[in-house]
């Protein structure tokens, strides 16, 4: 269960308007607990009761109607429970597309009506909870789980898969000058197609090879043997953390570790969610949570991500950092038919765990259809001025 | 024995007409604040019109009741009030816009077992900024339908930019008279004086003195239109 807290509190002052995200998630409800959900049917009475009960609000009101208007109150009705954060997240990229709205404006119309619609079920009250949750103006979670369509942090050495290479208390070396990363960044590259894969390439080819003979195995099912964790040198001392799988600096993708629970929400192929731990060059071990959905051009699309610094694990969603709505571009490769999907923490809206910027790119495989999550492959590297810097880590998605 | 002024006389056509004046307000929660306080304004400062356009026929007695609609529909002044005497008092704001409700209410109200003897056609100003949130054109054919209603002069003043002006055509049933347009204070004053006296006159103006008395009313209409005032609601 999604607790009030403070982050989310703050994030109810929107600039939709002056009235906090809540009461008018409250006032929505109780429309719809009074007239019942049929009042959605109808657009002038809908909008008419907002204006009775809203007066003041002429800007929330009319941010809402728009949501209305592309359906998001119809689309968030027919989820079974309440809304998954994802389904929000697909509404929001929905509505900044057809909209034009602004992503911060987009999101908090649509978490009005999640919350309301949420507490609106026969007999229930709006749900303090979920008006919280609601709030948030990005995907916020309580202390262990990142929401309820997502899988737990992933640090347990047993949520590790038996070959993955568990590295605390080590440190992995910085890559080598020669590295593709160290040259230029993802971004920087994308725009030269001499260039386009230098950073993850070479590494995305290698490991689609790896992969295609992972898949290629007779019972295809099979996990390939890994390779034993290279050795690395200790780490700087990080009281009471645990030991986790981070990504690997590594060029050689048999080298890269797994992360479990990468999916596709709602099983919509043209979404994805993953998530991954970084160790940072300050010895921070980072765990990073990215929603990604691309629009129905398949080009160009919008995501969010999160982080978490593992030492505040057990300090609740207070420490969960979250993004704004961030825009997201993939690329088509021809020749080898694999996606190559580039989101950036370019801002924050609130950044309570210092999640330093990355750059993050990953590949659906190598296969011409909808990104599988399962078999695919990403790599990070922090955000250095506008530019995507040094590598801090690939690894798999399983 | 029949004296000069006996109910025999009076049956014979002497009787003075009555000319029944209803304010419908909506007074439901997008009107609060500045609206509803404009409104009460209004209505205030437009009663020495309503007074001088009944003084201009002495003939007939101009009588003046008040809808307010919101959550429910509650007649503020119930019982017809002579023009004279007539007061306005405050009106708040809060609450669902139930117009339909109120076109029932009116429907209710209008009838001749509620108006006996000799009327003119009843002069009905609809002052609404706002969406019905009933089943408002339910209200309306219910109206629409009452003898009174369906000879009543309808007057409909939309408060704000975003008002219902289609229902509120419907309200009117006239093609050629459209809704007053209030977007400011000072148009919504301008609006409610003149559509609380003009249409008293028309209303009373002796047979053949017009062809199309609401014809002339929207003319009028049109020409206070063109001076829409500052856009502020």
């Amino acid at each position: 269960m999604v607790k009030p807290t403070k982050a989310s509190k703050s994030a109810e002052t929107s600039n939709a308007g002056t009235m906090p995200v809540s009461e008018i998630a409250g006032i929505l409800g109780r429309i719809l607990q009074r007239h019942g959900m049929a009042v959605l049917e109808d657009r002038r009475r809908t909008l008419g009761l907002l204006r009775d009960h809203a007066p003041s609000e002429t800007r929330a009101v009319r941010l809402l109607m728009s949501a209305y208007d592309m359906d998001v109150p119809k689309h968030l009705a027919a989820e079974s429970g309440a809304p998954s954060q994802f389904k929000i997240e697909q509404e929001v990229n929905s509505l900044v597309a057809d909209t034009g709205l602004q992503a911060d404006l987009a999101r908090w119309a649509v978490n009005v009506w999640s919350a309301a619609l949420s507490g609106a079920a026969p007999g229930s009250a709006v749900s303090p909870a979920v008006v919280a949750a609601a709030a948030a103006a990005a995907p916020s979670a309580d202390s262990l789980t990142w929401g309820d369509d997502a899988p737990a942090v992933q640090v347990a050495p047993t949520a590790a898969p038996p070959t993955a290479p568990t590295v605390a208390p080590s440190y992995a070396p910085p890559p080598s000058s020669a590295a593709p990363t160290g040259a230029a960044g993802v971004a920087a590259m994308a725009q030269k197609p001499m260039f386009r894969f230098a950073l993850i390439g070479a590494a995305i080819i290698v490991a689609v090879v790896g992969l295609k003979s992972y898949m290629d195995t007779p019972d295809g099912s099979t996990k390939p043997a890994s390779p034993a964790a290279p050795a690395q040198p200790a780490a700087p001392a990080q009281p009471a953390a645990p030991p986790v799988i981070v990504a690997s600096t590594s060029e050689d993708a048999n080298q890269w570790p797994e992360f479990t629970g990468a999916a596709h929400p709602n099983n919509n192929p043209n979404s994805w969610q993953f998530q991954f731990n970084l160790r940072f060059a300050d010895a921070r071990v980072m765990t990073y949570n990215v929603f990604v959905a691309m629009n129905a051009n398949g080009r160009a699309g919008s995501g969010s991500v999160r982080a978490l610094d593992i030492r505040h694990l057990n300090d609740g969603a207070d420490m969960v950092s979250s993004t704004p709505s961030l825009p997201v571009s993939r690329e088509i490769e021809s020749s080898s038919k694999v996606y190559i999907t580039h989101i950036t923490t370019t801002s924050w809206d609130k950044n309570p765990s210092r999640a330093p910027n990355v750059c993050i790119v990953f590949s659906s495989g190598n296969q011409l259809r909808p990104f599988t999550p399962d078999k695919g492959v990403f790599c990070a590297s922090e955000l250095q001025g506008n530019a995507c810097g040094e590598r801090v880590g690939c690894g798999r998605l399983q | 024995m029949v004296t000069p002024n006996g109910p025999e006389l009076a049956a014979a056509g002497l009787t003075r007409r009555q000319l029944h004046f209803v304010l419908a307000v909506d007074c439901s929660g997008s009107m609060m604040g500045d609206k509803i306080a404009s409104l009460n304004y209004a209505v205030r400062s437009a009663i020495p019109a309503m007074r001088a356009a009944a003084a201009d026929n002495p003939e007939n007695d101009v009588l003046v009741r008040v809808l307010r609609f919101a959550d429910d529909v509650q007649w503020t002044v119930e019982a017809p009030v002579p023009v004279d005497q007539f007061e306005w008092s405050d009106l708040t704001a809060g609450g669902e816009t139930n117009m339909g409700a109120a076109f029932a209410a009116l429907a209710q109200a209008l009838t001749p077992e509620k108006m006996p003897g000799r009327q003119l056609p009843p002069v009905l100003v609809m002052l609404s900024d706002g969406l019905p949130t009933d089943d408002a054109e339910a209200g309306l054919a219910a109206f629409m339908k009452s003898e009174f209603g369906a000879k009543a002069i309808r007057i409909a003043v939309a408060i704000g930019s975003d008002a219902d002006k289609t229902l509120l055509q419907s309200f009117i049933g006239h093609l050629d008279m459209k809704p007053l347009q209030a977007n400011s204070a000072e148009t919504l004053v301008n609006r409610i004086k003149w559509a609380a006296s003009v249409p008293m006159k028309a209303a009373s103006a002796p047979v053949g003195a017009s062809a199309d008395p609401v014809q002339n009313l929207a003319q009028g209409v049109a020409s206070e239109n063109e001076n829409g005032g500052e856009l502020v609601w």
